[in-house]
């Protein structure tokens, strides 16, 4: 019988609290008086990703009490991160909290009205996932596949190919069009379906909206770290939230798209605030989270890999960066020239992927479909006539501002993939049957915003370009803030 | 006096965007020239039930099959000659769709045509975009069924009254009713809307909503520029409020249309505790099918095969019933066809709403020597060809 009793409430609230501490112990000083925000949000997330863990590897075997038997790991991880963050708050001037300045009138009201039609519209989201069972196509006939069977069958099973499945009848083994999807998801949904004590989706798929929430709070708190002014950093907030193909899969959830596209935007705060204040535990914190983004969703590699490339790129030396990036193309090209990309088969006009599919390179011609995607279809708002317009106008920001630099290149990386992938390969179907494309580049959207704020957010002077070279105890609320 | 041009100038420019948007006519008149008017009780309950109170048309109940149809048989009318559709229903339930249908001279196949959702207002829809709408009309009605998968058909119909219809030749004031609907009409969701809003239905829209908010926008920051210079300072200021609203306004239309959505959510699901929530599905039949399917198969150890086939254009009530039939260990044949007979001994095979184990030669050879599972021993009996599940033990020879 599903319930919303102790059990369920405190699967909601226990990742905020491990995850919190998660986040307090990499934080370093308390950077703005939004900290708790972060703390909130991003620890929900962490917090979430680890109790799907906890449960992978402590009820595979009793999936029906995959909450029983994961909680207690999950507790002693946040209490051993609490023990650290509070013993390594206690020798830091402003503690966990940084009072803000007070807000001008005016500001103060279009803040509140801002942050109610946010609470009203994560409110309502919210009662539609929590209304009516899964729903979207591929969220019941892919992403619920495993983490359905193995509640109702109470025990966790390998899911293998077809010709595995029927090579081996006497296996313990199941068998889907998504055998090979990550199961990631899969763990997090038994997580909140045995803690309601039934496989229930309204219940399960109500987390979707809890992963928006967490990580408005958390984008909130980063944002106002960089500097960005109150209501601008909830503005930004607003304009994610607001996005209408965002809040279908909230209000529709089940896909794995959102998780995805939060996840990579959660990766991207706190890889900028690194950068920008030069925390190591961000860092730490955005490598764990980018390693968690394969876990996710199978694109999510592609996006690991841009991350992990433009960090790398990032930390080298500046004298060294080109020899390093020819190097590798060199090595790109000797390994397609000799077919030596392992698993993935690549040649001139031929792209084989396992578990994607095999790519026939040539151009196609789908650029109606994505112009109406992106400019016509109500999916974005005005978003992506924002976007190009925030980037003319701060263009000259990228020259000064690492942070910036950094997340442009890696943005712009991912989406010339996406523009190879839609325009040059078979995925094309996908735009011309405005089916994946827009999913993939929601993925993309939390981290454009991420950028959006680093753009607008104050910098100490013209010429001061390199926010890293700041001294690290120096909190951002400090630098005296330059109109955006 | 800047300022004043500027807002005659942004004014004329939006009015035009307006027109465009429109696809106003403008050699039409303003008001409609002329009009055929349907009352309510002109038309006749088809399929359902209803009865023709004062002018209005009652729709009591729906039919067998949960759906509802009203229709008229206009005397000489001309498609070409009436482009605009105006409609208008009391007390609609949020948990049905609207459709129009109809029948023209040149083809004897109804044409319909998804309508947004009715409200109690009068609702205008262009059918100058309907390739279909043309020749002489012979039949005209209104069908009304449960939202598509989202609605439990049995939960779907509630009484409701068609107030009347109208056609309208084509006007102004006619476009512009018709952009209003498309732009501010409710929609349900539908399986497309994860991957693109304003692609959930084949019913023709008018130009895009978030086209012409950003046109003018851009027409606004255009004049600001032209009468103010381009570095004066009002064309941030102006330009950054205008952008506000723009986004504010597309987003109050998007959260009408979201509250929309959820009211038929709710008018479903509000009532019912969690667990009557996850029981409560569109495709009843469909979980109908898999339970009798799993009750079948309970003294089958868990590592059985079950491979479920179905006929081929029936592919998404297949996978909702592999979806309803878990935890058995079950999959969609087609993904298994390509090793044929050399299926493992003692495979698990459902027929899904098919007859094809009896009728086709190739089903018929390849389970020769195959268990027909339904025994006398089962509840469900022997008597299985008109059944929505049928199983099949495989066996590669004689026992």
């Amino acid at each position: 019988m599903a319930a919303v009793d102790a059990a369920y409430i405190a699967a909601w609230l226990l990742p905020a609290l491990v995850g919190g501490g998660v986040w307090t112990l990499l934080r370093g000083p308390a950077r703005g008086p939004a900290d708790v925000a972060a703390a909130v949000g991003a620890g929900w997330l962490i917090g979430v990703l680890i109790a799907a863990c906890c449960a992978r590897f402590a009820a595979y075997g009793d999936t029906a009490h995959a909450f029983a038997r994961a909680w207690p790991w999950c507790a002693a991880i946040g209490v051993a991160a609490w023990i650290a963050a509070l013993a390594r708050m206690r020798g830091q001037p402003h503690g966990f909290f940084v009072r803000a300045p007070a807000m001008r009138a005016p500001l103060r009201v279009v803040w509140w009205l801002l942050l109610a039609w946010i609470v009203a519209r994560l409110a309502l989201l919210g009662d539609e996932a929590s209304l009516r069972p899964v729903f979207p196509w591929d969220a019941w006939s892919a992403w619920a596949v495993k983490p359905k069977t193995w509640f109702l069958l109470g025990h966790a099973e390998p899911y293998v190919s077809m010709l595995q499945w029927l090579a081996n009848p006497n296996l313990a083994a199941r068998t889907a069009a998504s055998w090979g999807y990550p199961e990631l998801l899969a763990w997090m949904q038994l997580w909140f379906a045995s803690a309601a004590g039934a496989w229930n989706e309204p219940l399960v798929d109500v987390a979707w909206c809890g992963a928006l929430a967490a990580f408005s709070l958390a984008a909130y708190g980063y944002w106002r770290a960089l500097g960005l002014q109150a209501w601008l950093a909830l503005a930004l907030v607003y304009a994610l939230v607001s996005l209408p193909l965002i809040d279908a899969h909230v209000a529709l959830a089940g896909y794995a798209d959102l998780w995805l596209a939060l996840t990579l935007g959660l990766v991207t705060l706190a890889w900028v605030r690194w950068i920008v204040e030069g925390e190591r535990g961000q860092l730490a914190l955005a490598a764990c989270l980018a390693l968690c983004l394969p876990a996710i969703k199978l694109e999510g590699a592609v996006w690991l890999l841009t991350f992990g490339g433009v960090a790398a790129l990032d930390r080298l030396p500046r004298r060294w960066r080109w020899p390093i990036l020819g190097a590798i193309a060199i090595a790109a090209i000797v390994a397609v020239t000799a077919g030596a990309f392992g698993p993935v088969s690549v040649s001139w006009n031929r792209i084989e992927i396992p578990s994607l599919g095999t790519f026939a390179l040539a151009w196609h011609g789908v650029g109606g479909a994505m112009v109406a995607s992106l400019f016509t279809l109500p999916n974005w708002h005005l978003f992506w006539y924002a976007v190009p317009v925030l980037l003319v106008l701060r263009g000259k920001r990228f020259g000064r501002d690492r942070a910036a630099r950094m997340l442009g290149l890696m943005l712009l990386i991912d989406f010339a993939f996406l523009f190879v992938l839609f325009f040059l390969t078979t995925a094309s179907a996908w735009a011309q049957d405005f089916t994946s494309a827009n999913r993939l580049i929601l993925q993309l959207v939390p981290s454009v915003l991420v950028l959006a704020a680093t753009l607008l957010r104050p910098l100490a002077s013209e010429d001061a370009a390199v926010s890293a070279a700041r001294p690290r105890t120096a909190p951002t609320s400090a630098v005296p803030s330059v109109p955006a | 006096m800047r300022r004043i041009a500027l807002g005659l100038a942004v004014l004329a420019s939006w009015s035009i965007l307006l027109l465009w948007a429109a696809r106003i006519d403008l050699s039409s008149p303003f008001v409609a020239a002329e009009q055929r008017e349907f009352p309510g009780d002109d038309f006749t309950a088809v399929f359902g039930a209803g009865m023709a109170d004062s002018d209005r048309l009652r729709v009591t109940s729906a039919s067998e099959d949960f759906t509802s149809l009203q229709s008229l048989r206009p005397a000489d009318l001309d498609a070409a000659s009436f482009p605009t559709l105006r409609y208008r229903f009391a007390n609609f339930p949020r948990t049905l769709e609207l459709s129009l249908v109809f029948r023209t001279t040149e083809s004897a196949e109804d044409v319909a045509i998804s309508l947004p959702w009715p409200g109690n207002g009068t609702n205008t829809f262009d059918l100058s975009q309907v390739p279909q709408w043309q020749g002489r009309i012979v039949e005209l009605g209104f069908a009304e069924f449960p939202v598509a998968q989202l609605v439990p058909p049995k939960d779907g119909f509630r009484p409701f009254e068609l107030a009347g219809a109208e056609l309208w030749s084509r006007s102004w004031r006619g476009d512009l009713a018709a952009l209003s609907t498309d732009w501010l009409g409710a929609w349900s969701w539908t399986q497309r809307s994860v991957h693109a809003l304003g692609r959930d239905t084949d019913t023709p829209r008018a130009r895009s909503l978030v086209l012409c908010v950003a046109i003018a926008l851009g027409v606004a920051l255009a004049w600001i520029a032209l009468l103010f210079g381009p570095r004066s300072p009002m064309l941030a200021t102006a330009g950054f409020g205008v952008a506000v609203v723009a986004w504010l306004a597309l987003d109050v239309v998007w959260q009408a249309g979201l509250w929309g959505r959820l009211q038929t959510t709710r008018a479903v699901y509000a009532p019912l505790d969690w667990t009557e929530r996850e029981r409560t599905v569109a495709d009843t039949d469909v979980v109908a099918a898999a339970e009798r399917l799993r009750a079948m198969l309970r003294d089958e150890p868990a590592s059985s095969r079950v491979l479920v086939y179905a006929d081929a254009n029936n592919g998404y009530e297949l996978l909702r019933f592999v979806w309803h039939a878990l935890p058995l260990n079950v999959a969609v044949y087609a993904y298994a066809s390509f090793v044929g007979s050399a299926l493992p001994e003692r495979t698990l095979i459902v027929f899904y709403r098919s007859d094809a184990w009896r009728t086709n030669a190739s089903w018929r050879k390849l389970l020769k020597d195959s268990e027909h599972l339904a025994t006398s021993a089962s509840i469900y009996g022997d008597a299985f060809e008109n059944d929505a599940v049928v199983v099949f033990r495989f066996h590669h020879g004689r026992r």
